[in-house]
């Protein structure tokens, strides 16, 4: 893939373009919703946190995954 | 004729500041920088469902590590994915990574590729541990 829509700093994938800042977006969308859903259900702080971040991690693998695909190569 | 001879003192042999083998090192070097974040991301999710079983174990009583991983096992489809194709994954991509890096850096003493490449030994180390866990 010829896109750069990302660049990677560290262990973080930044947008670089308009399309990067969509997908963070996005992603950050889908984290809020998955811990009020999480949250709705569970039975402690420590209940949400722990599954919330198993939750957090799959979607961190998954942007790194479409970052790693689509990253500026310098 | 002097000056010819002049000329020929003053030259010099030609010098190439960058080696085209430099270049394309850095490149693999960069190249599997990104293939290392990208397999740590993927790693740490069957890492943390071992660290929370084991953060499980201390505070439940009559609980163990490896009874709820088989727990898990039996009643979560995605066990597989966590537990074996992801660290398969990622031992692949790292055994590649420094299949890699030692053939283009002409064959290195092993200490001095692993001073450089800790991390992708690293991660290998624990995708065998992982896998390991199918087994018990």
């Amino acid at each position: 893939m010829n896109a750069s829509w990302f660049k990677r700093v560290g262990i973080f994938y930044v947008p670089v373009s308009l399309i990067g800042w969509i997908i963070l977006a996005a992603a950050l969308v889908v984290a809020v919703y998955r811990f009020l859903d999480i949250d709705s259900r569970s039975h402690s702080a420590s209940d949400t946190l722990i599954n919330f971040f198993f939750n957090l991690l799959i979607l961190g693998a998954l942007y790194s995954l479409v970052g790693f695909l689509t990253s500026r190569k310098e | 004729m002097d000056s010819f001879e002049e000329s020929l003192e003053k030259m010099t042999k030609p010098s190439v500041d960058k080696l085209k083998h430099e270049r394309v090192l850095s490149e693999l070097i960069v190249s599997s920088r990104g293939r290392s974040v990208l397999a740590g991301w993927w790693l740490s999710i069957p890492l943390y469902l071992i660290a929370a079983l084991v953060m499980k174990s201390m505070y439940v009583n009559n609980s163990g590590v490896i009874d709820n991983l088989l727990q898990i096992k039996a009643s979560s489809g995605l066990y597989w994915v966590y537990m074996l194709v992801i660290p398969l994954g990622v031992m692949i991509m790292n055994i590649r990574i420094l299949m890699v890096q030692y053939r283009e850096s002409a064959a290195p003493s092993l200490p001095s590729l692993l001073s450089v490449y800790w991390y992708n030994a690293l991660m290998i180390l624990m995708s065998i541990m992982l896998l390991t866990l199918n087994f018990i």
